[in-house]
């Protein structure tokens, strides 16, 4: 969808140059993470895509054309564009902000409202609460959502998103990129994403770009980058918990085990019930009790008494959280063993077994080659 | 103080006076608007910004040059009467207004001009859209200042013959008359604040809504 080929950009009061022999390919509907410190060229990629610079030699390609031929404003018309600063139009509404492009692009009123409606309604807000307001009537969540509805609003292909959750709190911008990848879900764009946070990159891409000093290190899946760095570099700015980030790729649920309900009469028969439907793990719901008690065949094996097992407590995490999720909640409940929900109710277990034995698998997958 | 010759001076003396200044004053502004506006968005286009600097070096030597001064040069260019003191007021006028066309543009956020220009506004769309209406309050402090000062500098036009209130004032300094001094100055100084009632009036319909 997107491609570079031996880009370079110098700028003219700069001797050293932004960007060198860069070439890379973005996939249609992925997400590419651009990463790296700052000054390393990462933005000057991005604004190389939508012409607001223009590469000192190389070609850009978007959608198989050569882009230095086309109109830039009717390029940036046909692609989304979010800042860090949002730069929202301070003196037009957010329903007016909204629809920028599709006036520019002389859309029907009746079709520019709809669309405005339907969008704001997808980033997460209220169209009757803030349809009518001014952006300085927003919170700083709030004025992003509306730039990332900007930006879709005349559904172009594309999304180029330069730090787009760079300038609020990070609870928020955890909200945000969990909301972003759902919907990237649906809408499905070729989104380029500017970070200079490994973490959102490893969150948010389906590819890493590692940039520094404007040339390209490694351009790869967060699973290719994470376990096998391309060079000292890349180590160094993955940080020294580069295996824990590995456990952040996989959710809970790949490594869990499925569990079978046993009535509290059952339990003496546990060992059997359990062998028989196949599984390692067993829960029970206590008479009169709306919690869950979960046990392993291996505690069962060892002889725990049941009644020991209907007093223990119970950590649960979501099924969508990933394994890292499972190795802390482990660690604070000081417990080897992690219940599972899907929808809020109870699936299976993780245990600390599972974590070691996935972990070691990455391991493998490290020295193959 | 002879309350017989202060009527004198505010009710026979000064209406056609009056008249005078407001039409120095109105002509004045009309053409300073016209170039001085143009020259300062033109300073601030991407091609012509390197040479904002310079002029506007000119245009703050200019001012600090002496109205008086600025009027007596261009006598002899343009001889006595209403047009040397049009002439010399409209370029003692000029500077506010380019500084705040100026500093109206160029103080639109970087971000907003970015992130019009990533949607793919066109320069003159990123101009009528954007730039003027969120420079508007920007521009019109200056006109405010501009005309303010216009309207009290313009009583010198009488000393080469333009007309105004001036006369008023310089005919109760020559006689020794202190009614006639304090009818003109109220005069003048009443009009400047109907000229910046109205012009505030008139930034209020001008601004962009998100300030109202």
């Amino acid at each position: 969808m997107i491609q570079l080929i031996d880009v370079n950009k110098t700028f003219l009061n700069s001797p050293v140059p932004a960007v060198q022999g860069v070439s890379m390919e973005v996939n249609a509907g992925e997400i590419c993470a651009m990463v790296g410190p700052s000054g390393c060229g990462k933005t000057t990629i991005l604004r190389m895509i939508n012409r607001l610079e223009n590469p000192s030699s190389g070609t850009v390609m978007v959608g198989g054309r050569d882009i230095q031929h086309e109109d830039p404003d009717r390029l940036r018309r046909g692609i989304g564009y979010v800042i860090q600063q949002v730069g929202l139009l301070p003196h037009r509404t957010v329903g007016e902000n909204v629809s920028l492009v599709p006036r520019l692009l002389r859309w029907s009123e009746q079709k520019i409202k709809s669309r405005v409606i339907n969008l704001l309604e997808m980033v997460g807000l209220d169209p009757g609460q803030v349809y009518e307001k001014f952006p300085h009537q927003l919170s700083g969540g709030q004025m992003q959502r509306v730039g990332v509805a900007r930006a879709l609003a005349a559904d172009p292909p594309i999304l180029l998103m330069d730090e787009p959750f760079g300038a609020v709190d990070p609870i928020v911008r955890n909200r945000l990129q969990e909301e972003f990848l759902k919907l990237q879900q649906q809408v499905k764009k070729t989104v380029c994403f500017v970070t200079h946070d490994i973490n959102e990159a490893i969150k948010m891409g389906d590819r890493i770009a590692v940039l520094n000093e404007g040339r390209l290190v490694q351009y790869n899946t967060p699973l290719e980058v994470l376990s096998r760095p391309a060079s000292d570099f890349v180590i160094n700015i993955l940080g020294e918990d580069r295996g824990v980030k590995l456990l952040n790729l996989t959710r809970a649920e790949a490594l869990m085990s499925e569990a079978v309900l046993l009535q509290e009469s059952q339990m003496d028969r546990a060992v059997q019930v359990l062998q028989e439907s196949g599984k390692i793990v067993g829960f029970i719901k206590p008479n009169g009790d709306e919690s869950i008690r979960y046990f392993t065949l291996e505690d069962i094996k060892m002889g725990r008494p049941v009644k020991e097992i209907l007093e223990q407590g119970t950590c649960f995490i979501d099924a969508f959280q990933p394994v890292k999720a499972a190795l802390e909640t482990m660690m604070k409940r000081n417990s080897d063993v992690v219940g599972i929900l899907r929808n809020n109710s109870f699936v299976g277990v993780i245990t600390w077994q599972d974590i070691k034995k996935h972990i070691s698998k990455i391991r493998e997958y490290e020295n193959e080659c | 103080m002879n309350v017989e010759r202060f009527m004198v001076a505010l009710i026979d003396r000064s209406p056609p006076h009056v008249l005078e200044h407001l039409k120095l004053v109105g002509v004045v502004l009309f053409f300073t608007v016209l170039i001085a506006f143009p020259l300062g968005v033109i300073l601030t286009r991407p091609k012509f910004r390197k040479y904002a600097g310079r002029v506007m070096f000119f245009l703050n030597a200019g001012q600090t040059i002496p109205p008086l001064a600025v009027i007596s040069i261009f006598m002899p260019l343009f001889g006595l009467g209403f047009k040397p003191a049009a002439v010399a007021l409209i370029i003692y006028s000029l500077l506010p207004i380019v500084r705040n066309t100026i500093a109206g543009i160029l103080g639109v956020p970087e971000e907003v001009r970015q992130a019009a220009r990533g949607m793919g506004m066109n320069q003159w769309e990123l101009f009528f859209q954007v730039e003027l209406p969120l420079s508007v309050p920007v521009i019109m402090a200056g006109l405010k200042t501009s005309s303010v000062l216009l309207v009290g500098t313009a009583t010198l036009a009488s000393l080469v013959g333009g007309g105004g209130m001036g006369r008023v004032i310089f005919a109760g300094i020559d006689m020794f008359w202190p009614e006639f001094i304090i009818a003109g100055t109220l005069i003048v100084g009443l009009i400047a604040v109907i000229i910046e009632r109205f012009l505030t009036l008139l930034e209020f319909f001008l601004s962009p809504r998100h300030l109202k």
